[in-house]
């Protein structure tokens, strides 16, 4: 037994020393290959595209695609890449030049094909990369891709749907979208929302009393994002119904986000509430929304027991301008002495 | 060597042998599940963007703690380099822990401090607060300046004082690089409700050059001791603690760099004062409050954000530094040993504080004694000196073998030593640790142990000498 574990550790030796050496030469090869192509790419996008795309973009009508051919530098997805970081800077016409130029050279179809590949994180960027171009050709593919399998192919699909056709794709996006609704990665959801705009709302508003506690954040997150004043009152009412805290808070901040008027009243009730979480989040919106209206509930909430509200009460007052300054100042001659103490810091702060 | 002595010294030997195996399998087990963690974390970020992050109004507003005890030498650019963070909003909560040096006067000739009239909040307790204090020049920076209550005490006095709802813990002798926060958001982004703690990788910052509070140029020291310390990190941050995210067994996130979420913390009762590794502690009570309470939740460590710390540059002060750790590690695994081996627990429970019990706990001491007993051994000729040669040879060849994989690993994920010329100086760091260097190490472990059981709990003294080039 002694003998087989001493040839054993022998053994191991030799093969442990095998090893290292094979990840030594690894790691040198890599090191070597990776810092020689590293310094050329760089220097071929200073020498080259760079120069191309500065030129495209002062002068985009003198501008020769074929100038961009693949054949004549090889890698093809480093000029693409560069492409789409470049075109980002643009909106308008100058924008769908970019599209044409993606068409023109080829990436449309090469990225379409590339949403066919077996390995998932391809088809996410090549959707991804769909997106960016902003080519209607793309549109029967990423379609397509909203039926697959792996949730970031779909969200990539989702999304790039929402930045090329929000109007047509909605439909299909939000029909995709309502399957998976239950999922609990919620900022792909809000992105996907907040990607189609005005066109979501309305699906939106129908399914937030069905989803779950998350979901139905998410969901008002989303409605918070895209600031339609007609989802105030659905929001009212969800803040009327909701049982989650943490669901009613959400629906608090998207309100002082949304920015209509008709929710001020309703939350100046909220600063009487037992919950300190739900009075801070309360006044932080009133704030939001410059509620004039409501500066005595907010002057009051100055010397609430919790530290928090006092202080986004004094913050509220002290962005409300001269209604609010005076507000502070009434507060610090006060015999309160929470209170006169947080307006003080305020006043001084303005 | 007397006769009856002779089986228990082989038996040891071979408790030692099997123990070395394991030990270095379970390594190389972690390494292998950090390489599938780094190659799924690349795969996201062939699409994933950072500056989507950036501009969405969901991104959570953070609050930086920057606890500060004697800290004048690095404390300005320290602040200064999280001033210039690429992030929506932010908030720095810098405390001054009491200091008898001048961090406060640098501060104050820094960023120009003003008194505030704002009161303290109360929250989680903790030893008197003197006074706040707002910059002039930073508008979104605070000092507290307390009474010295130590490490973890300073953290709570911050997160108090935090506006916003996460909170990101940073040493007064760390730099943050400019993207690392909007990185270590992400799963707070991803998954707000679910998403506790998430930490990031340490770098060794001594030798850099850095200026106005930013690393911009990373360079390979020049004193060995930093080399080794190099390699230790990347072997604990990349092959460990990323093995263990991709488990879902995170216990350790490295107080120099970790965001949690602040309701959770004030839940928990904020950092732990009484002990030493206040936050390894605070990712076990955190693990430990939420299964207990049933809830589902995330605690994760990212790969790519590096925050740069300094380095003990002399054997005393990094004796004294893993002394610490030990300690820390044993106060944590005393405290909650009812999670230990404990299903209710899950994998925290069943595997992770088993394997931090087992190889980095009682590690030190069998490492120790097995070094000794195989003086022995080889002396008293127990065992043939060709076979406690090989074993030693295995024993470098796989510890050498585990510490390259990680150099493997950062130049996958990080790629922060970018020249070739560092890679044989890094291999040879690898394996020249193993002599004299790891058998330090295993003796000061030791002595952790020991000072832990004698009941000592005190920081000892911790010199910081700011960021300085190497020539």
């Amino acid at each position: 037994m002694f003998e087989f574990i001493q040839d054993l550790v022998l053994q191991s030796t030799v093969v442990l020393a095998g090893l290292l050496f094979l990840l030594a030469v690894v790691l040198f090869v890599e090191k070597t290959v990776r810092n020689t192509f590293g310094v050329y790419r760089q220097r071929r996008y200073h020498l080259y595209e760079q120069s191309l795309l500065s030129q495209f973009a002062h002068e985009p009508l003198s501008f020769r695609p074929w100038r961009f051919r693949p054949k004549k530098w090889g890698d093809l997805r480093i000029i693409e890449f560069l492409l789409l970081d470049y075109a980002r800077q643009f909106r308008g016409s100058l924008r769908n030049q970019f599209t044409g130029l993606f068409e023109i050279l080829g990436y449309v179809d090469s990225e379409v094909a590339r949403l066919r590949a077996w390995r998932w994180w391809v088809r996410a960027q090549a959707a991804k990369r769909l997106g960016e171009m902003g080519s209607r050709r793309a549109i029967p593919a990423l379609r397509v891709a909203l039926t697959d399998s792996n949730e970031e192919v779909w969200f990539m699909a989702a999304l790039a749907l929402a930045q090329i056709d929000r109007k047509t794709a909605a439909k299909a996006i939000y029909e995709s979208l309502s399957c998976r609704l239950s999922h609990p990665n919620s900022s792909y959801v809000l992105e996907v929302v907040v990607g189609l705009g005005g066109e979501a709302w309305t699906p939106l508003l129908e399914s937030l009393a069905r989803q779950s506690e998350t979901m139905r954040a998410a969901i008002v997150r989303a409605l918070a994002e895209l600031k339609s004043t007609q989802a105030v009152p659905f929001l009212l009412c969800r803040l009327k119904e909701e049982r989650s805290p943490t669901v009613r808070v959400e629906v608090i901040v998207a309100l002082g986000r949304i920015g209509d008027p008709t929710a001020i009243e309703p939350l100046r009730c909220l600063l009487t509430t037992a919950s300190a979480e739900i009075r801070q989040a309360a006044v932080q919106a009133l704030g939001r929304l410059q509620a004039t209206e409501a500066k005595e509930g907010i002057r009051a909430a100055l010397e609430d027991p919790d530290y928090w509200v006092g202080f986004r009460a004094g913050e509220a007052l002290a962005g409300m301008g001269e209604v609010g300054r005076e507000s502070l100042q009434r507060a610090c001659a006060s015999a309160r002495i929470r209170a006169s103490t947080m307006a003080r810091y305020f006043l001084e702060r303005t | 060597m007397p006769p009856f002595l002779i089986e228990p010294v082989r038996t040891f030997n071979h408790f030692v042998l099997v123990y070395f195996v394991l030990l270095n399998l379970s390594y190389a087990f972690l390494a292998i599940l950090a390489l599938a963690y780094i190659r799924s974390y690349r795969q996201r970020q062939g699409y994933s963007d950072l500056r989507a992050t950036l501009q969405s109004g969901n991104t959570p507003a953070v609050s930086i703690l920057v606890p500060a005890y004697n800290e004048e030498n690095g404390i300005v650019e320290c602040v200064k380099g999280l001033s210039l963070l690429h992030y929506p909003e932010f908030q720095i909560v810098v405390v001054n822990d009491g200091s008898t040096d001048g961090t406060l006067e640098r501060l104050n000739w820094a960023f120009g401090l003003k008194r505030t009239l704002r009161r303290y909040p109360g929250g989680i307790p903790t030893k008197s607060v003197r006074c706040l204090y707002e910059s002039t020049l930073v508008p979104n920076l605070v000092i507290v300046d307390k009474e010295n209550g130590g490490k973890a005490d300073a953290l709570n006095a911050a997160t108090n004082v935090a506006l916003h709802p996460l909170v990101c813990s940073i040493d007064a002798d760390s730099i943050l690089e400019e993207g690392g926060l909007l990185r270590v958001v992400i799963p707070f982004v991803e998954h707000p409700n679910r998403t506790v703690a998430v930490g990031g990788i340490v770098g060794i910052a001594n030798g850099n050059l850095i200026e106005k509070g930013k690393v911009v140029s990373i360079c390979w020291p020049r004193p060995l001791l930093l080399r080794l310390q190099i390699v230790e990190y990347l072997r604990a941050f990349l092959a460990g603690r990323l093995g263990w995210s991709y488990l879902g067994g995170v216990v350790i996130i490295s107080g120099v760099f970790c965001l949690v979420k602040k309701t959770a913390l004030q839940e928990c009762g904020g950092f732990n004062k009484e002990t030493v590794g206040e936050d390894a502690e605070l990712i076990v009570r955190l693990h430990r409050h939420l299964r207990e309470r049933g809830e589902p939740y995330q605690i994760l460590f990212i790969p790519d954000p590096i925050c740069w710390t300094e380095a003990p540059e002399s054997l005393a002060l990094l004796a004294r530094q893993r002394n610490r750790w030990q300690r820390g590690l044993c106060e944590i695994l005393w405290t909650h040993r009812r999670m230990l081996f404990n299903p209710h627990y899950g994998i925290i429970g069943v595997l992770t504080l088993p394997f931090y019990l087992i190889f980095e706990g009682v590690g030190a001491c069998v490492e120790f004694f097995g070094y000794a007993v195989f003086g022995l051994s080889v002396a008293f000729q127990v065992a043939s000196p060709a076979f406690i040669t090989a074993f030693l040879a295995v024993s470098v060849l796989a510890g050498t073998l585990i510490s390259v994989s990680a150099i493997l690993l950062e130049e996958l994920m990080l790629r922060k030593y970018t020249r070739v010329a560092d890679l044989p100086r890094m291999i040879w760091v690898c394996l020249v640790e193993n002599f004299g260097y790891r058998q330090l190490h295993a003796y000061w472990r030791l002595r952790g142990v020991i000072d832990f059981l004698r009941g000592k709990h005190e920081w000892g003294q911790v010199a910081h000498q700011g960021f300085k080039p190497q020539k």
